[in-house]
C-alpha cells in the first residue's frame, strides 16, 4: 500500500545499540573500483546525467579525547564522470566551520582514476584551505587529468565540537545518487533525534522498513545504517519556499545524555522549558524585560504616544517610528548581537533587534506582546512536533491591541503594520510566553484595482484617465517603485510594453510616501497606436495593463508544489465611450473559470450600455499552496487569463451599408 | 632614523579628532554641486608613499554625504592580498547637521574572500563594512592605510563615481628623487604642486568643486566620462623581477621576462605533439590539431596565488594536472605550437565589459585575461573555451586593444571584430493557423558570430531535458506544447542552429468570426533603450547584427484576410535597416522580414533619432493581420 507521508519528519530510532564500531564492510573501499563502473557510460537511470555519484559513504563517530566528547565524521564519496559538461563536479570544496577551532579537517585524501584504469592522486600541495569569512573555512581542490569516462573519489575525516547538532547528511544533490549510505556510532547514554527531512511529495510503502521515493529509491532504515538508493537529482523549480525543504536529508539532534556517575542532562525539553530558558536569556528575553538594554529606544518614543488614546494608535506611532529609523542590516536570527540601546544609537539592527525594541516598549505602555518565532520560507518548514529552537531564524511581534491580536515585523519603512515581511509568511510561527503556543500565520489578501475611463481621439489615439488603486503587499512594492521613479514614468512601459508609444500626464499620489496599507495613483494617458484602423474598422485589445504579464509557469511538468506567499486580487476594469459613428462589431466571449476548491477564480465580462462599453476582468488567487499534481491546472488557469487579456474588440463605422457584397 | 621620524609624523598628522564636524553639515555644500548628485565627496584625501620599487605605504581619507539609498559609497571596502598588509581602519557617521552619530565598531569589519568560485584558489582579500544609515543625508568618513611589500601598479586618482559630486579631492604621491611616475588626467584639468625634501619629491594634486555625471545607457567607455587621473610607477619590482611602465614596450618585456622559460614541453610531451602534427600539411591544420587536443583534454580550473595573477604556471603543470587558468592553458598552447615551430605570442586582454580601454599613449596594465595569437597566420586563439572554433574567440574578446608580449617588448594591437555580416541570424517559420486560433508553428534559426555563442553553449553544456526546460522558460510565445526541439553547433565554424516545432493552442485570439494573428512571434525586436532627458555622452552600438525571417502562415480554409496593417515597409537610417514584405496567395500569407543593426558610435543628440528608430522596428513587430470568416 502506498500513501503520502504528510508529516515532514518521521522518527526513526531513539534507542541506540552499543554495537562494534562500524563491523559491517563498508559498501566502499578505496581504489577498489568495480570494471563495470570504469566501463559504464551512461547512467541508466538518468541518461541525461552529466557525472553520477556511485556512492557517497559516511560515518559519524560520537567518541571522547581525553577532555571532552567530538564527533569524527568520516566521509568517503565516489563520483562517475559522464559527459563533459559534468566536468565541473571535479572541482570540491568542502566548507567547515573553523571558529575557535570548532570544525577541523584532520586528514583527506583524493585520487582521480581514467577510464583506462590509470590512477593519478592528488597531491597535497594541489589541495587549499581558504579562510571564506570569520567563521567559514572550505578545503579546495580540483582532481587532475579529469577525462569523459574518469571516476574520482575523495575522503576526509572532520572533528568537530558540536555533538548537539551532529553532521547532517544529505542523501539527495544535485546530479543523481546510485547509493548513498550513512552509519552512525554514538557513544553510550547519547540518545539523539533523529530527523528526515524532504520526505513531504514522496511516497512511502510500509513494507519491511522499505520506504519507495518519488518512485525511484529505495531507503532502508535499521538502527544504525541509513541507505538511500537510486535518488534522483534535485531539480530547482520557481515558486518554492526553499529547496531545502525538498530535498532527502537526515540531520541528529541531541535528546539527553546519561552517562554512569553524572546525572541525566536533557538535551531535548518540552516547548514550555525552552520557552523559560529563552525568556530568561540576555540575548533574549532581558532584552525586552530589562530596562537598561531599551532605556533609549524608551525616551525616544515615549513623546510619540502622548495624546494617543487606543493601543492601536500608540503601536502604529512606535511601529512606523522603527520602521522608518532603524535599517535592517539584512541578517535573520533570533537573538540579538548587542544590546537594543546599541543597535537603536546605530540606527540599524538585525530583525531581533528591531523587533524586541518594539516588543520591549509596547510592553512598557501596558500592550500585552510576545515574541513569535519563524522559521522564515528561505530558511525552511517548521516541525512543531519537535522542541527544537534551530528550526527558527526569524521572531516577529504578536501584539494584543485593543482585544485584536495582529502581527508586528518592522525593518522597512514602506511595509505598514500588521503585515509581516513576505520572507515571513510561512505559515506558523510559535509564541514564546510561560504558556507558549503555534499559531497560524495567515496572510492578508493583496489586491490591484484598475480603473479606467477612455475614449478614442478624432486621430485614433485612446485617450482617458487612469486610476490604479493597490492594497497590502502590492501597495508596498508599487510605492518602492514610485519612490525610485516619482514621475511615475514606469506606467509608459507598462502601457506600451515594446514600443514605447504612451504618453503619462497629471500624475497625482495619495500617500506616496507613507506605509499606509493602500496606495493609489490617478493619470491621464493617450497612447497613439492602441487601434488598428482598417477601413470601416477599428480593432483594439481593450485590457491595457494587469500586472500579469507572462506566465510564470512553463515546463509542463513539476516535481515540486507551487506556494504563493500571499493571496491576490487583480480587478481590471475598463470603460470606453464608442467613437461616434461605431458601432459594437464583435467582442471576446465572456467568460468565468474556476480551479478546484475555489483555489482561484477568473470572471471576465463584457457590456455596452448608452455608447458605453464596459469590460470587467476579475482575476482571484484565493489559495497558496498548490501541490505539484494541481499543477496542470494552475498553468492553464494562467495561460487562460493571459489570453483571454489579449483578445480584441472590433468597432465598425454604422452609417455605412451593413455588409459589403461580395 | 629620520626617516622613522617622517613618517611618524605622517602618521600622526592624519589621524581625525572624533567629535562633531559642523564643516560636514549638508547646508555647506555649494548649491552648484546638487545637480544629479546621489552623493557628494565632501574630503577624499589618498597619500601614496613609495618607498622603494617594492614598498609602498598608502593612506586615505574620505569623507561623503549621501543623499539616499541609491547613492554609491554604501560601505568601506580595502582590498588587500599577501603583499599588502591593512594597518588601521576606522569610520564614523554624521547626522545632516555633520553631529556625530557613531563610529564604526570592531565587529561590524569584516573580512573575506574577494572572489568567490569553486574552481578559483585565489589569496586576495576584502575587509568590508556596511555603512548605512537609516537617515538621509548623511556623511561617512573613514580612514584606513595599507602597507605594501610588493608592487604591481600604483592606486589611480579616483576621483567620482556616476552620480557623484565632489567638494575637494586630493592625491599626493611622494617617491625618491631618482624614482619617476607616469599618469593620464581624464576629465580633470589640474597640476600637481611640487616640493623636495630630503631626496623625496612630492607631487600634491588637488581638484576641486567637480560636478556629477550621469549615467546613461551605451556610453561607449564609461570610465572616460568620469574624472580621474590613473598614475603608474616608472619602475616597479616583482618577486625580484623589475619592471617598468614608461611604455608598452618596457612593460610587454617585463611580462616576457617573468614568463620567460616556462614553454618547455615533456619529452612525451613533444612526442605527442609531434604524433598530432605528423601528416599536417599547412601550418594551419597544424595548429587546428593542437588547439582541439587543448580543447578536448584541459580544463579551466583557476589557481592564483602570491604572483599568480601575473605569472603562468608552466606547461609541465598543464600537463600533469590536465588543467590550467587563461594564462596557464595559453602558454601550454603556445609551447605545443613552438614543438611544431609555430611562433605565437600571448596577448593580455581586457575581457567581458569596456568600461576602459587601453591606448598607445598611456601604459597602465588594465587586463583580467590572456588569449593566443599566431601572427604569422594571423589567427588567433581563446585557449579557456572546450568549443569555440580555431580562431574564433567570442565578442567578448572582439574589436579592442591587447597587448601582444613578444621577445622584443610589448606591443598593442588590435582583435579582430565581429561585424554585422559575421552576425547574422536566419530562420524560416511555417505556421499552420486553425479556425480556433490553433497553430503548429515550425521554426529552424541559423545563427553565426555573435549570435551563435549562447547556443553553441547550450548544446555542449546542457542536457537534452535542461535545454527543453531552458526553452520552455524563455520562449516568448503564448501556452506551448514541444513536439521537437533541437540546438546543434558547427564544430568547425562559429555556427550553431535552433529547430522547433511547437503546438500553441491560442496562437491567435479571437473575437467573434474574426482572428488576431500575431505577424511576428519568433524574432521580436523589444529592445528600446530608456529616453534620456538632455543626454551629455555620446553613445555606441558595439555589436551590429543581420536577422532575416520568412515566416509562412497557412490559412484555415474557411477564413480570409480582413486586413493587414501594412504590406510593405522599408526603414533606413544610419542605425540599421528594416524591411517588412507581406505577400499574399490562396491560403497562405508570407512575411519576410530583414533587420541589419549597425554597430556605430554617435552624437548625443542623436540618441532620440536612435530611439525612434527603434520604436518603429518594434511596433512593427508587434503587428496583427485580421482574418475573417469567408461568407458562404
Amino acid at each position: 500500500m502506498k500513501r503520502h507521508i504528510l508529516s515532514i519528519v518521521c522518527l526513526v530510532a531513539l534507542y541506540l545499540t552499543c554495537t562494534p564500531l562500524f563491523a559491517q564492510k563498508a559498501p566502499i573501499s578505496w581504489g577498489d573500483i568495480p570494471k563495470a563502473d570504469l566501463a559504464m557510460t551512461v547512467y541508466e537511470r538518468d541518461t541525461s546525467a552529466a557525472a553520477v555519484v556511485l556512492a557517497d559513504y559516511g560515518e559519524l563517530l560520537l567518541t571522547s579525547n581525553t577532555s571532552e566528547y567530538i564527533c569524527r565524521f568520516t566521509h568517503h564519496k565516489r563520483v562517475k564522470i559522464l559527459k563533459k559538461s559534468g566536468f565541473g563536479h571535479a572541482d570540491i570544496s568542502i566548507p567547515f566551520q573553523h571558529k575557535n577551532g570548532y570544525e577541523k579537517i584532520i586528514r583527506a585524501k583524493a585520487q582521480v582514476i581514467s577510464p583506462s584504469g590509470k590512477v593519478y592522486p592528488v597531491s597535497k600541495k594541489e589541495m587549499f584551505e581558504e579562510t571564506i569569512n570569520e567563521y567559514w573555512s572550505a578545503l579546495k581542490f580540483s582532481f587532475p587529468n579529469v577525462e569523459v569516462g574518469s571516476i574520482f573519489e575523495y575522503e576526509y575525516l572532520l572533528e568537530s565540537g558540536n555533538i548537539v547538532e551532529l553532521q547532517a547528511w544529505d542523501f539527495q544533490e544535485s546530479i543523481p545518487v546510485r547509493h548513498s549510505e550513512l552509519r552512525t556510532d554514538l557513544a553510550a547514554g547519547f540518545t539523539y533525534l533523529y530527523l528526515f527531512e524532504g520526505t513531504d511529495e514522496m511516497e512511502k510503502s510500509e513494507e519491511d522498513g522499505v520506504i519507495t521515493f518519488q518512485g525511484e529509491a529505495t531507503v532502508k532504515f535499521s538502527d544504525n545504517r541509513f541507505i538511500l538508493e537510486n535518488v534522483p537529482a534535485l531539480v530547482e523549480e520557481a515558486y518554492i519556499t526553499t529547496l531545502k525543504d525538498y530535498r532527502a536529508r537526515l540531520r541528529f539532534q541531541l535528546n539527553k545524555v546519561e552517562l554512569p556517575g553524572v546525572s541525566k542532562t536533557d538535551y531535548l525539553h518540552s516547548w514550555e522549558y525552552i520557552a523559560k530558558e529563552l525568556l530568561a536569556r540576555p540575548s533574549f528575553g532581558e532584552q525586552f524585560t530589562r530596562k537598561q538594554n531599551y532605556k533609549k529606544v524608551l525616551e525616544a518614543v515615549q513623546p510619540l504616544v502622548v495624546g494617543k488614546s487606543t493601543e492601536t494608535e500608540k503601536a502604529e506611532a512606535i511601529y512606523n517610528f522603527l520602521a522608518q529609523r532603524i535599517n535592517w542590516e539584512g541578517y535573520y536570527g533570533i537573538f540579538v548581537s548587542e544590546k537594543l540601546d546599541n543597535s537603536f544609537e546605530k540606527n540599524k539592527a538585525v530583525a531581533a533587534e528591531a523587533n524586541f525594541m518594539l516588543l520591549a516598549v509596547l510592553r512598557e505602555l501596558d500592550i500585552s506582546a510576545d515574541p513569535v518565532l519563524i522559521s522564515t520560507r528561505s530558511h525552511g518548514k517548521h516541525l512543531p512536533k519537535y522542541p527544537l529552537l534551530d528550526q527558527f531564524n526569524h521572531v516577529i511581534v504578536r501584539a494584543k491591541l485593543d482585544g485584536t491580536y495582529q502581527l508586528l515585523d518592522v525593518n522597512s519603512p514602506l511595509r505598514a503594520m500588521g503585515y509581516p515581511r513576505v520572507n515571513a509568511l510561512n505559515y506558523k510561527g510559535w509564541v514564546v510566553s510561560e504558556k507558549p503556543e503555534w499559531i497560524d500565520i495567515e496572510s492578508a489578501k493583496s489586491s490591484d484595482v484598475f480603473m479606467i475611463q477612455s475614449r478614442f481621439a478624432e486621430n485614433g489615439t485612446l485617450e482617458g484617465e487612469w486610476t490604479a488603486q493597490f492594497k497590502g503587499y502590492s501597495a508596498f512594492e508599487e510605492r518602492e517603485k514610485y519612490l525610485a521613479n516619482p514621475n511615475a514614468a514606469y506606467w509608459q512601459e507598462r502601457l506600451a510594453a515594446s514600443t514605447g508609444t504612451a504618453i503619462i500626464k497629471d500624475v497625482k499620489v495619495e500617500k506616496g510616501k507613507e506605509n499606509t496599507e493602500t496606495f493609489r495613483t490617478d493619470f491621464s494617458f493617450s497612447i497613439a497606436d492602441a487601434a488598428v484602423r482598417n477601413g470601416d474598422y477599428l480593432y483594439f485589445s481593450p485590457v491595457l495593463y494587469t500586472g500579469l504579464k507572462e506566465n510564470p509557469f512553463k515546463t509542463e511538468k513539476r516535481r515540486y508544489p507551487v506556494d504563493f506567499p500571499y493571496p491576490l486580487t487583480t480587478q481590471y476594469i475598463f470603460k470606453l465611450e464608442l467613437p461616434e459613428g461605431y458601432a459594437i462589431e464583435a467582442l471576446p466571449e465572456a467568460a468565468k473559470i474556476l480551479l478546484p476548491n475555489n483555489g482561484g477564480t477568473f470572471y471576465y465580462s463584457l457590456a455596452e450600455k448608452d455608447g458605453t462599453l464596459e469590460i470587467v476582468s476579475r482575476f482571484m488567487l484565493n489559495q497558496r499552496h498548490f501541490t505539484a499534481y494541481q499543477y496542470p491546472d494552475l498553468k492553464s488557469f494562467f495561460g487562460f487569463v493571459l489570453e483571454k487579456h489579449q483578445e480584441q474588440v472590433v468597432l465598425k463605422k454604422v452609417n455605412t451599408v451593413a455588409e459589403s457584397k461580395d | 632614523m629620520r626617516f622613522l621620524l617622517f613618517f611618524i609624523l605622517l602618521y600622526s598628522a592624519s589621524v581625525l579628532s572624533a567629535g562633531n564636524k559642523p564643516e560636514y553639515a549638508v547646508s555647506k555644500i555649494p548649491f552648484e554641486l546638487l545637480p544629479n548628485a546621489k552623493a557628494v565627496i565632501r574630503d577624499s584625501w589618498t597619500e601614496f608613499e613609495v618607498k622603494s620599487a617594492s614598498s609602498a605605504r598608502q593612506s586615505v581619507r574620505f569623507a561623503v554625504t549621501r543623499f539616499s539609498a541609491a547613492a554609491p559609497y554604501s560601505s568601506l571596502v580595502v582590498p588587500y592580498n599577501q603583499y599588502s598588509k591593512v594597518g588601521k581602519i576606522k569610520a564614523w557617521l554624521y547626522d545632516a547637521n555633520g553631529n556625530e552619530v557613531r563610529k564604526m565598531v570592531k565587529d561590524e569589519l569584516q573580512d573575506f574572500s574577494a572572489v568567490d568560485g569553486v574552481s578559483i584558489y585565489q589569496d586576495n582579500r576584502v575587509k568590508y563594512a556596511d555603512l548605512s544609515y537609516g537617515q538621509y543625508p548623511y556623511t561617512i568618513e573613514y580612514e584606513y592605510e595599507l602597507f605594501y611589500s610588493e608592487i604591481t601598479n600604483y592606486p589611480m586618482w579616483d576621483i567620482q563615481e556616476f552620480g557623484t559630486a565632489v567638494e575637494q579631492s586630493q592625491y599626493i604621491i611622494r617617491l625618491p628623487e631618482t624614482m619617476k611616475y607616469h599618469y593620464k588626467k581624464y576629465n580633470v584639468d589640474v597640476e600637481p604642486l611640487e616640493t623636495r625634501a630630503s631626496g623625496m619629491v612630492t607631487h600634491h594634486w588637488k581638484a576641486t568643486k567637480i560636478k556629477a555625471v550621469k549615467q546613461e545607457p551605451f556610453i561607449a567607455q564609461p570610465f572616460l566620462a568620469l574624472a580621474s587621473v590613473l598614475i603608474t610607477p616608472g619602475t616597479f619590482q616583482v618577486k625580484g623581477y623589475t619592471g617598468s611602465m614608461s611604455s608598452w614596450k618596457d612593460f610587454g618585456a617585463f611580462m616576457y621576462q617573468l614568463n620567460a622559460g616556462r614553454d618547455e614541453l615533456s619529452p612525451t610531451m613533444k612526442a605527442k605533439v609531434n604524433e598530432l602534427i605528423a601528416d599536417a600539411t599547412t601550418d594551419v591544420e597544424k595548429i587546428e590539431r593542437l588547439y582541439r587536443y587543448l580543447q578536448q583534454n584541459m580544463r579551466y580550473v583557476s589557481v592564483q596565488l602570491g604572483i599568480g595573477g601575473w605569472q603562468t604556471f608552466d606547461a609541465n603543470y598543464v600537463e600533469q594536472n590536465k588543467y590550467g587558468d587563461c594564462k596557464a592553458l595559453t602558454n601550454f598552447m603556445k609551447s605545443m605550437l613552438k614543438e611544431a615551430k609555430i611562433q605565437s605570442y600571448p596577448a593580455l586582454i581586457g575581457n567581458g565589459s569596456r568600461a576602459f580601454e587601453v591606448t598607445e599613449d598611456f601604459t597602465v596594465p588594465y587586463f583580467n585575461h590572456v588569449i593566443l595569437h599566431v601572427p604569422s597566420e594571423s589567427l588567433w586563439l581563446e585557449c579557456t573555451s572546450t568549443n569555440y572554433p580555431p580562431n574564433y574567440i567570442g565578442s567578448s574578446n572582439a574589436d579592442r586593444n591587447v597587448l601582444l608580449i613578444t621577445e622584443e617588448g610589448g606591443k598593442l594591437i588590435r582583435t579582430p571584430a565581429l561585424s554585422s555580416t559575421d552576425n547574422v541570424q536566419q530562420s524560416i517559420t511555417t505556421i499552420e493557423l486553425s479556425a480556433e486560433g490553433e497553430a503548429t508553428l515550425e521554426n529552424t534559426i541559423q545563427l553565426s558570430g555573435a549570435t551563435q555563442e549562447a547556443y553553441r553553449y547550450y548544446s555542449k553544456n546542457m542536457s537534452s531535458e535542461e535545454f527543453k526546460k531552458w526553452f520552455l522558460e524563455n520562449n516568448s510565445l503564448p501556452m506551448n506544447t514541444i513536439q521537437a526541439l533541437q540546438v546543434q553547433s558547427e564544430q568547425e565554424r562559429p555556427e550553431a542552429s535552433l529547430h522547433y516545432k511547437l503546438t500553441i493552442p491560442r496562437y491567435a485570439s479571437k473575437a467573434g468570426k474574426r482572428l488576431f494573428v500575431p505577424i511576428n512571434s519568433v524574432n521580436v525586436f523589444s529592445s528600446v533603450p530608456p529616453e534620456v532627458e538632455g543626454r551629455q555622452f555620446q553613445f555606441q552600438i558595439s555589436t551590429g547584427y543581420q536577422e532575416q525571417d520568412s515566416i509562412i502562415f497557412q490559412l484555415p480554409a474557411d477564413m480570409q484576410i480582413e486586413s493587414i496593417p501594412q504590406e510593405n515597409v522599408q526603414l533606413e537610417s544610419d542605425f540599421g535597416q528594416y524591411s517588412l514584405q507581406i505577400t499574399q496567395e490562396a491560403g497562405t500569407v508570407t512575411c519576410l522580414r530583414k533587420l541589419k543593426i549597425n554597430a556605430i558610435k554617435a552624437a548625443p543628440e542623436r540618441y532620440t533619432e536612435l530611439r525612434d528608430f527603434y520604436k518603429q522596428i518594434a511596433k512593427l513587430d508587434d503587428m496583427k493581420m485580421v482574418l475573417v470568416q469567408k461568407r458562404t
